[in-house]
């Protein structure tokens, strides 16, 4: 017997949805591959003894596979959040759902094990994601619910035809079925499911019309009488059904037929990045800024401050006790930024400085995301792009990366071949700092004068063209061409902007706290240990070449754990603006944080990871001694 | 390099005027090809060219209502051929 149930219970409970790498031959992923004799969780597993029991295979069927397969960009992350009460993410460009996600659905006492599986236009995979998706389908599956986007029936429904063909038992959905209203088609359900003789029903899942009908319809799901088909075939069967199924009517360009056409135009195109690109960083900042200025400075000083006091008396005011917890006192008092303890500057970098913009960095990106402004970037900086081995689209796991490089390596899946994911991952690591790094250079080198910011932001994206442009002439092969599709604008859905913020934030926090706070200790040991003299002493030729103090390589060496407490660590050194600023860049492209690392590992396997590596490693020295040579001869 | 072609002719979607309607005649063989067609693109559809983006950048246009944007080396190999105007009912 499968551990389903007591799975499905689990995911019911934490109500969080568990998400799947790829599947690779030979691996097992999700649990419902599990075997009772195979399971870890067999001894705590409450199944178990009913598993023994003559009723398990009942149980067992009763769990119903059920695949969500469409195009990319038709909703299916939407529909599974509105069937499953689970949070996926589901943005306004194709390709958002790289891996698999599952959950599970109660109608009428039924449990349904539902599948988001990732976007595939044909069953004749044209890249992984529509590799992943056949894989998954023929796995097998109870029902497909297959989504179709109700604005592009003709083009959808290749896949639905090829799906239908399989004979599997089917519910087909047209979703954004306001969406076609609002471009004066109308469909003609009923005629439609005489067509392919499966159930259709329509919805609008940002909403949650018709998600009621869905349900509804998910028991009388039942196989197509449709043959297999050749390519030819099926384009003219479509050509039919679409013929006798929809209707369009004329109607006038609305403003937003005229945003969408200003956003590609070459030269309003480009203004109006422009201006996207400038306010996203004015409301980042802002938003950040208020938060710490009227929620989390006042917070710290007047509550968690005195409380940290009360500690610190209790415990004597110095020891070693007191310094790993409340860290030194300076001129008898806290300081939040220098004190190094873990309840206070552990606890402090962390809220304080940077969770306020990792809240409003991924409130702006998602707000982008579902308006569907991101694909019309790809398509204005694809030119440039293709001069780093890129595509136009490479500039979406960049921006997810200026929140945290791990999902933006994780976004380079979107990517169609392995070069490009190489580039890609390791410009992303080197020289694209996530939001913890970026509030702690604005916190730390903000105070010096913004000419300091600029010279780091400027380092960081000279590496990123000139080291692109090398890899693209030194690796061999060629990059594929930018094919997308520009999704229409959007208006965001609350709920959907909530539900994915609240995703991101509470992911940030759950990862970042134990790193940061392991971070502080082991800072902690380490300068009361001798292993950082000694390692000081071995790195001192290089550290002299980069013009830094022999403690600032503890901080370089610590950014292996976070970026942000490592940028922390550099301040008790008290260096030059100089020293800060190389140290810095130093930290910003040197060795991966180590979730980085492991994502990295993940992607690229062994070979690639080694290779990134000894790239960054190589590249940070060289540009931080060329820094420190060029700031000192212009005199900075 | 190849020369501008005039109106009616097959020509590369890269020489289409912006805001010309053309009829699809070939697609580039293999897999660009193919994920072309899955994004509707095949010979014989109507397609209205939007902008050719500068230095070499992407080509958009709309078919059937949804705009694409295709990397300028895919562009340059799919043949169009120009269509009037008023021989189009594509909206």
């Amino acid at each position: 017997m499968s551990c389903h149930g007591l799975f499905g219970k689990l995911f019911e409970k934490h109500g969080r949805t568990k998400e799947n790498t790829v599947p690779r031959d030979n691996e097992i992923f999700h649990c419902g591959q599990f075997h009772c004799s195979e399971c870890p969780l067999a001894s705590r597993c409450s199944m178990k003894s009913e598993g023994n029991s003559p009723n398990s295979t009942l149980m067992d069927k009763k769990l119903k596979r059920v695949l969500l397969m469409g195009n990319p960009n038709v909703g299916k992350s939407a529909i599974f959040s509105r069937l499953t009460g689970l949070h996926a993410i589901s943005s306004n460009y194709p390709g958002t759902t790289v891996g698999f996600l599952e959950g599970s659905v109660v109608i009428n006492g039924e449990t349904y094990k539902l599948i988001d599986v990732p976007g595939a236009y044909t069953l004749d995979p044209t890249n992984e994601a529509e590799e992943v998706a056949l894989r998954i389908l023929n796995e097998g599956a109870d029902i497909v619910i297959i989504i179709l986007d109700a604005t592009a029936l003709e083009r959808n429904l290749y896949l639905a035809l090829q799906v239908l063909e399989k004979g599997y038992p089917s519910v087909i959905v047209l979703n954004m079925i306001d969406e076609a209203r609002h471009k004066g088609i109308q469909i003609d359900l009923k005629a439609l499911e005489r067509e392919l003789g499966v159930p259709v029903v329509s919805t609008v899942a940002l909403t949650g019309e018709g998600i009621a009908a869905l349900k509804a319809a998910l028991p009388k799901a039942r196989p197509s009488f449709l043959l297999p088909m050749t390519k030819d075939e099926r384009w003219r069967f479509i050509g039919d059904i679409v013929m006798r199924v929809q209707m369009v009517t004329h109607r006038h360009h609305t403003f937003r037929d005229r945003l969408e056409d200003i956003s590609v135009h070459p030269l309003s195109g480009m203004f109006l990045s422009l201006l996207v690109i400038i306010a996203s960083f004015y409301a980042v900042r802002i938003i950040g800024e208020g938060l710490i200025n009227y929620l989390l400075d006042p917070f710290f000083n007047s509550i968690w401050g005195p409380f940290l006091n009360v500690i610190s008396n209790v415990l004597g005011g110095s020891g070693f006790i007191h310094d790993i917890l409340i860290g030194h006192l300076i001129d008898g008092s806290i300081n939040w930024e220098q004190s190094f303890g873990i309840l206070s500057t552990g606890i402090y970098v962390e809220f304080a400085m940077v969770f306020p913009y990792i809240i409003s960095f991924y409130l702006v990106l998602s707000l982008l995301e579902d308006i569907g402004y991101l694909p019309r970037l790809a398509v204005l900086f694809d030119a440039l792009l293709h001069k780093i081995g890129l595509h136009g689209f490479a500039i979406v796991p960049t921006l997810l990366g200026l929140g945290c490089n791990v999902p933006g390596i994780l976004a380079t899946r979107v990517l169609e071949s392995e070069r490009e994911r190489f580039i890609a991952a390791t410009l992303i690591s080197v020289a694209v700092p996530c939001a913890g790094l970026q509030a702690m250079i604005f916190g730390v080198i903000g105070s010096l004068g913004l000419v300091y910011i600029a010279i780091v932001y400027a380092s960081l994206l000279g590496v990123w063209l000139i080291l692109g442009y090398m890899l693209n002439k030194t690796l061999s092969g060629q990059s594929p061409e930018l094919i997308v599709e520009i999704p229409p604008y959007r208006l965001p859905s609350l709920r959907n902007l909530g539900f994915k913020l609240w995703f991101r934030i509470s992911g940030f926090l759950l990862e970042a706290t134990p790193l940061v706070l392991l971070g502080i200790l082991i800072a902690n040991l380490l300068y009361s240990s001798s292993v950082l003299p000694f390692l000081s002493n071995i790195l001192s030729p290089l550290v002299k070449l980069l013009g830094l103090p022999p403690q600032a390589m503890g901080a370089i060496l610590l950014g292996f754990l976070r970026k942000d407490v490592a940028v922390g660590l550099l301040l008790p050194l008290g260096l030059t603006p100089r020293q800060l600023v190389v140290a810095t860049v130093v930290l910003a492209m040197t060795f991966p944080c180590i979730a980085t690392f492991v994502v990295l590992f993940k992607e690229l396997g062994l070979k690639r990871l080694i290779q990134s590596v000894l790239i960054m490693i190589s590249i940070s020295l060289i540009t931080g001694i060329a820094l420190n040579y060029l700031l000192s001869y212009l005199a900075i | 390099m190849m020369a501008k072609r005039t109106d009616g002719e097959a020509q590369p979607l890269i020489f289409l005027d912006n805001s010309t309607f053309a009829e699809v005649i070939s697609l580039p063989p293999g897999q660009c090809g193919k994920r072309l067609e899955a994004l509707g693109l095949r010979p014989g559809k109507i397609i209205k060219k939007l902008y050719g983006m500068p230095f070499c950048g992407p080509v958009t246009l709309e078919i059937d209502g949804r705009q694409i944007a295709i990397g300028y080396g895919a562009a340059s190999r799919i043949i169009v051929k120009t269509l009037k105007q008023e021989n189009v009912a594509l909206e």
